[in-house]
């Protein structure tokens, strides 16, 4: 049973209530007939007639009772499906139909029940620095399989979606969404995803990315999985605003052990160019090696005891940051950690934000950063709350556009985010390389209930209301009272 | 005086003074049928030599040109021809409201005595209910409230047959009727005197209905039930009917009509038809 039909009674005790009280349009009177005609019509039609004439106000408020009930609780709609594929890079993976991206193409030429789905690509466009939802129909019509392979290819750039975009479907009107995909990488509610199988078999990815003390030099530490293709390396040149390939004497090259280790002597920008074997996709790595060491001050006895947990800060350097006691010098043009020891124990707790999820007791601080009692003090976590500032050094790639990126270059299959602080690279994340579980589910709102068409049905009904009473009573409607 | 409007004493003097500045009597009278010259000779008071006081247009230019000498006739005054009075009590003067239908009429029936006028009281429905001759008039309410006291509003309207009886039965040729006049046995064209005043207290129906399309109606007088649409033909035909009847009141010559809802400013009402009756 619609669950309209659930509220149709709660609306219609008005209607019955106007019934019950007699409060019917046939008005009793008290009147000489002289001047009174009784009614002329005869039969059943004027029965029927004068009954619905008597109680067509009646009929009418019911009628518009169970439209308001399903403008309440609308019954489901037929609504278009759609199917959307993946546009991550590793749909290209393997070779041939085993191919993710082909047998998308295939189940969708194939199947059913996506057979008449409108077909979408949800794709990054670097141009408008977001994901998209392209429809594809024409891809798929008049042309081959591989054809459309192709096509598709050339035309869009599979890199890493954001599937938060299937929701936009829904907001279009679509039903049924099914999301045609290698992998998960979402557990999905709300909508329908088909694992066509992982098939990267030539992947490479950046691992960690230090300097390293001991040498000297910076590591960036390669995951690889397939085979050892030549890795060449090139450096961005301020110049002329492109990447320079480095000659391999300006770096070295050894074997690590999920895969090989690059070994950089200077900081900076970078690419690592591995070409793919057997007409795989080449893959390209922009990094940026982020200075060697922050270079930091301290003043007071507290805050030179916590800076001195800290080695890799370089003293040699000009420092970007101060860390102070309340009370001792301030620095000027440098951001300030200011710390304040007070002799209980305070009532608040630290932002988990910047403890990486600890709890940490705190006092308020007028005019200062931290605030610290007995117990603080005693917490081995008490670090972290420094930490989470003088490590606070730019990633070497991001996965994700950056918020304010202004415009995204291509470099290889890879890009750089071109933001306010500089060039930033951007990769795909991980999981667009190696397999993973997914962790994070993505709910769709269900499908938005179409109300238009009950309020068009209760303005007409409401209409015709207006127009049998002008008809009926022979009134103007503009004099109703 | 509760059933008598209090704006009517006023009325009588400010009428009483207006018409001493009007042309005499006696001149006006002789426009009426009663006291032209080719009419009976009672009605003829006296003829006598004309005087310096006399007005000159009260002369017999006749009688100077058979005697050469200058007379001038008079005669007994209009207010001395009375006037009936017929106060409809049936069951649709309901409608109207019937406190209000008693007020005007004993209004205008305690002016009418006031003004010196011989009246002649007649309430009526399906038959005459009551009588009250004043043959002198008089300024005392006090007849015309024990008139009017303790009447009862009910039964059929008859006043084609009530007009006959009064006709008859008294000598006055004039006659003022307040009723609705919803009597299929009335023709107003029918009336039988010389000169008649017509009150019509008139509740329009559709001031009753508010918005149906089904009325259903009982009828005061006959408690029968009409069920009937109220749309647009049936509006349409009731105020055919209502033209109908307001028109059949001007066919008739010497007559005088006003149509009278509920609430309407009756010193204005009083004031004009004393001055019809007085024309």
């Amino acid at each position: 049973m619609p669950e309209a039909l659930l509220w149709l009674p709660f609306l219609l005790v008005p209607v019955l209530a106007l019934l019950f009280l007699n409060l019917r349009l046939s008005r009793k009177l008290r009147y000489p007939h002289d001047l009174l005609r009784a009614d002329e019509r005869r039969g059943l039609g004027s029965l029927l007639f004068r009954n619905f004439r008597t109680y067509y106000d009646l009929l009418l408020d019911g009628l518009i009772a169970l439209v308001l009930a399903f403008a309440i609780a609308p019954p489901p709609w037929h609504r278009p499906a759609a199917v959307v594929i993946d546009g991550s890079r590793s749909m290209y993976g393997g070779f041939a139909d085993a191919r993710p991206i082909a047998k998308a193409l295939k189940k969708i030429q194939s199947d059913p029940g996506l057979k008449h789905a409108d077909p979408f690509l949800l794709v990054l466009d670097p141009q408008a620095r977001t994901t998209r939802m392209v429809p594809i129909r024409s891809y798929l019509t008049g042309s081959g399989m591989e054809e459309a392979i192709l096509h598709l290819r050339d035309d869009f750039d599979f890199f890493a979606p954001d599937y938060a975009r299937l929701s936009e479907l829904r907001q279009r009107g679509y039903g049924e969404i099914t999301l045609l995909t290698d992998q998960l990488r979402v557990k999905p509610v709300g909508f329908d995803a088909v694992e066509l199988g992982f098939a990267v078999n030539f992947a490479a990815y950046p691992t960690s990315v230090r300097f390293d003390h001991a040498s000297e030099t910076w590591l960036v530490a390669l995951a690889e999985n397939g085979p050892r293709v030549p890795l060449t390396v090139s450096a961005w040149d301020k110049s002329v605003g492109t990447f320079t390939k480095l000659p391999p004497d300006r770096y070295g090259i050894e074997e690590g052990m999920a895969g090989r280790i690059v070994r950089l002597p200077v900081p900076g920008l970078y690419l690592m160019s591995l070409k793919g074997p057997f007409g795989l996709d080449d893959i390209d790595l922009p990094l940026l090696l982020p200075a060697r060491s922050l270079g930091a001050a301290a003043d007071g006895a507290f805050s030179k005891r916590m800076l001195s947990v800290f080695p890799e800060i370089d003293r040699t350097l000009r420092p970007s940051l101060a860390l102070v006691d309340q009370g001792t010098k301030a620095h000027s043009g440098i951001p300030v950690i200011t710390t304040r020891l007070i002799p209980n124990d305070g009532h608040q707790l630290v932002d988990p934000g910047l403890t990486s999820g600890a709890l940490l007791a705190a006092g308020t601080a007028p005019g200062g950063s931290f605030a610290w009692g007995p117990s603080s003090l005693k917490n081995e976590d008490l670090v972290l709350a420094y930490d989470a500032f003088l490590s606070n050094r730019p990633p070497a790639f991001q996965t994700s556009v950056p918020p304010g990126t202004r415009a995204l270059h291509p470099v290889g299959t890879a890009y750089l985010a071109e933001t306010g602080s500089g060039l930033v690279p951007l990769l795909p994340p991980a999981s667009q390389f190696f397999e993973q579980r997914a962790e994070q589910r993505l709910l769709l709102p269900p499908p938005a209930s179409w109300r238009w068409p009950w309020a068009l049905l209760l303005s007409l009904l409401l209409a015709l209301k207006v127009y049998l009473w002008v008809r009926l009573t022979g009134k103007s409607w503009i004099t109703r009272d | 005086m509760s059933l008598i409007d209090p704006e009517c004493a006023s009325l009588v003097r400010t009428f009483q003074r207006r018409t001493q500045r009007r042309p005499p009597a006696e001149i006006t009278a002789a426009r009426d049928p009663m006291f032209k010259r080719t009419g009976s000779s009672f009605d003829l008071k006296n003829i006598r030599e004309y005087g310096p006081s006399d007005d000159p247009r009260r002369i017999d230019w006749k009688l100077m040109g058979r005697t050469d000498r200058l007379f001038v006739k008079e005669y007994y005054a209009e207010e001395r021809d009375g006037v009936c009075l017929l106060v409809d009590l049936s069951g649709s003067m309901d409608i109207f409201g019937a406190s209000e239908a008693l007020t005007i009429a004993a209004s205008i029936a305690w002016m009418l005595g006031a003004l010196g006028l011989p009246t002649s009281l007649w309430g009526f429905s399906e038959g005459i209910e009551r009588r009250l001759d004043r043959p002198r008039g008089g300024a005392s309410p006090a007849p015309v409230l024990a008139f009017f006291h303790g009447l009862e509003i009910g039964g059929r309207t008859a006043l084609g047959a009530t007009l006959s009886v009064v006709r008859k039965t008294s000598r006055h040729r004039r006659i003022v009727i307040v009723s609705d006049f919803l009597d299929s046995g009335f023709k107003a064209l029918a009336c039988p005197f010389d000169r008649c005043f017509f009150i019509r207290l008139h509740r329009d129906f559709e001031t009753l209905e508010t918005g149906t399309s089904e009325v259903d109606v009982l009828d005061p007088e006959t408690m029968r039930r009409l069920r009937t649409p109220w749309d647009r033909p049936a509006r349409e035909a009731y105020r055919a009917q209502e033209a109908a009847l307001d028109g059949s009141f001007s066919l008739k010559p010497n007559s005088w009509y006003r149509k009278v809802a509920p609430g309407l400013d009756r010193v204005a009402l009083y004031w004009s038809l004393l001055e019809a009756l007085h024309a």
